[in-house]
């Protein structure tokens, strides 16, 4: 690494808390044609969320549980209704102007599909340049043109390809190119929005590979967002489970495969293709009934009740709060006794 | 017209701009529609000299006897209905027409840049209250306004005929203005450019407008065209330049009373105005076309 993508010297050490969220909330008013609310959406809902210095947290979920909801109040793209966020000890939920731009510079995002999310009239040098001058402080005027050459090689391109326009590129090769954008300006905290869901397969393990490699180098911490469990598996320290706007149950990896406690997660890993015949022959197969009920009226007490095949009267009473399972995993469920001897 | 274009240009292509040059230049589109116009408005500053080609360039140098009469040498077109020479007459007529499509339309797209932008990217009541004032404006059948303003204002010149069709032609262009800026408002390189931390202005600058300009500049490019050929209908209609003006319109107006026994005198203005309008739809498209990365 040259020296100037060396990780910053006020980095905290591995482990501490980088980014902590409380009681996050988003809720979105829908309108009737004549501009009068009608409803609200509760796309998140009191999500608690740590995230460690150097770690990488995936966050996982069915389309529309709100996890883009999430990455977009984590990136301060979007303002949560309520609840509160902290960077390392600065609360930074009601930043502008001069501060938001610094929150930026630690907190950055890979967007779902690099299809989009490059200007098509700008030049893949354009692009890289973009932050760089936006936060002119970074580096010097006549020191960009070489930034943006080692960016290009750091995330494997060429650097002849910095004159080159995004629809030249292949779709593994611009989301190349969205990493290095993102990380002009040395972030410490990176948010992975789906950021290999848009690519074929074999693409998807080059930039999960690249991914994993720049956090090794870089000491990267990743919320790394995706609804698929299979990539989580490979890259995620610890893994928190959404469902409807909640999170309902986080642990490490590990642990959360081996020994899922919340049904739903129980059911989202049992969905997951078993590639061992040994091992699909043993294994019961949870397929939940119904769809994901509508986040603009969820179902009382236990969002999860209503597909749930444990669920009882005081699931519709109780909302479930995530209680600990043993000490780093925790999971929000009034039934996980039962819960853990049907898995 | 040609200004607008030549400042998007460079917008564009920031660091790039011989690129788009040179591939202008690969399109015989381009090089034959540019080539038309060039002639057309040196021929608009400069009248005299074209006029003068076949001897007898002054377009008042009339002779009544001749009214009307067709090709002779010397006046390749024949003789207009006072008996002056009708190529002369056509050569200066260019002016007034692409006087009044060129300031129309720069007045126009300018117009439909700063409101389409604002309505479009701050949304909700800026937009509501400019959207109705837009729906206004666009409610009125185009000629028939125009028509009504002439009649109250009384003065008939290039700046009142101008006032009166830039009035009403705004609309068009900003409403889909605004609608290509909602369309790149909501892009997600819009959201990565607010993630790295750009300001409004430079979201609006660097990423909008590019993106939302290319529709306004071929519709821009179509309201030229469009702008001389209602200069010349509200002529011909009697409310827009008067005789002793010399423009297309004029002619044709007068032509039409004598279509029967002297055609030319229809014919000649009418041919230059279509290669004009028809020279800016071409250069539009060409334009459109090269700022375009996708397009090869």
């Amino acid at each position: 690494m040259t020296d100037l993508m060396q990780t910053r010297p006020d980095t905290l050490r591995p482990g501490e808390d980088a980014l902590t969220g409380r009681g996050l909330t988003r809720h979105f008013p829908v309108r009737d044609g004549l501009g009068r609310t009608v409803g609200t959406v509760k796309a998140v809902q009191d999500v608690d969320l740590q995230l460690r210095s150097g770690e990488c947290l995936a966050l996982v979920g069915e389309s529309g549980c709100g996890k883009s909801t999430l990455a977009s109040l984590i990136t301060l793209l979007d303002r949560p209704t309520a609840g509160s966020m902290r960077l390392e000890e600065q609360d930074v939920s009601s930043l502008r102007g001069r501060q938001l731009r610094e929150f930026r510079r630690n907190v950055q995002i890979v967007l779902q599909d690099p299809y989009a999310a490059l200007n098509p009239r700008l030049t893949i040098g354009q692009s890289l340049r973009e932050p760089l001058e936006i936060h002119g402080g970074l580096v010097r005027r006549g020191e960009r043109e070489a930034k943006v050459v080692e960016l290009l090689e750091l995330v494997g391109l060429d650097a002849s390809h910095r004159h080159r326009y995004p629809h030249e590129f292949s779709g593994g090769q611009r989301q190349r190119v969205c990493i290095a954008r993102a990380l002009a300006v040395s972030p410490r905290i990176l948010v992975c929005d789906e950021p290999v869901s848009a690519l074929d397969v074999s693409v998807q393990a080059q930039i999960l590979d690249l991914l994993q490699h720049l956090q090794r180098e870089l000491g990267l911490a990743y919320l790394f967002i995706s609804h698929d469990l299979a990539v989580v598996r490979g890259i995620a320290d610890r893994v928190a489970v959404m469902y409807l706007g909640r999170i309902v149950e986080e642990g490490p990896t590990a642990e959360v495969f081996t020994h899922p406690r919340h049904p739903y997660t129980q059911a989202l890993l049992s969905s997951v293709p078993v590639t061992d015949p040994r091992e699909r022959s043993t294994r019961e197969r949870i397929r939940l009934s119904g769809d994901v009920p509508s986040p603009t009226d969820p179902p009382s007490g236990c969002a999860f009740r209503s597909r749930c095949w444990l669920a009882t009267d005081e699931c519709a009473t109780t909302v479930p709060s995530l209680e600990h399972v043993s000490a780093d995993h925790r999971a929000a469920c009034v039934r996980l006794d039962a819960a853990r001897t049907s898995a | 017209m040609s200004s607008a274009t030549a400042a998007e240009v460079s917008i564009e292509t920031t660091g790039r701009p011989r690129g788009v040059l040179r591939k202008l230049l690969r399109r015989p589109r381009f090089v034959i529609s540019a080539t038309a116009l060039s002639l057309l408005v040196l021929m608009a500053v400069a009248p005299a000299p074209f006029a003068g080609i076949f001897g007898h360039g002054d377009p008042r140098a009339c002779d009544l006897a001749r009214s009307g009469s067709g090709a002779a040498p010397g006046h390749p077109f024949g003789f207009d209905i006072q008996g002056c020479d009708l190529y002369a007459q056509v050569v200066y007529g260019a002016r007034p027409s692409i006087t009044i499509g060129i300031a129309v339309t720069l007045i126009s797209v300018l117009v439909a840049v700063a409101v389409g932008s604002i309505a479009g990217y701050y949304g909700g009541v800026v937009d509501s209250v400019l959207g109705r004032v837009i729906d206004v404006f666009y409610g009125f059948p185009f000629i028939v306004a125009a028509i009504v303003i002439l009649t109250a204002v009384g003065v008939r010149n290039i700046w009142t005929v101008c006032a009166a069709l830039a009035a009403f032609s705004w609309p068009t262009m900003t409403r889909v203005m605004r609608s290509s800026v909602i369309v790149a408002k909501n892009a997600e390189y819009v959201r990565a450019a607010r993630a790295l931390g750009a300001s409004d202005l430079r979201i609006l600058r660097r990423h909008i407008l590019p993106n939302a300009f290319a529709p306004v500049l071929v519709l821009a490019s179509l309201s030229v065209a469009g702008i001389i050929a209602g200069e010349a209908s509200l002529t011909f209609l009697g409310v827009g330049l008067q005789p002793p003006t010399i423009s297309w319109g004029v002619q044709l107006n007068t032509a039409q009373s004598y279509f029967n026994s002297a055609s030319h005198l229809l014919l000649y203005p009418s041919i230059f105005l279509s290669v004009t309008v028809l020279a800016f739809v071409l250069l539009g498209d060409a334009v459109r076309d090269a700022v375009d990365p996708k397009a090869h």
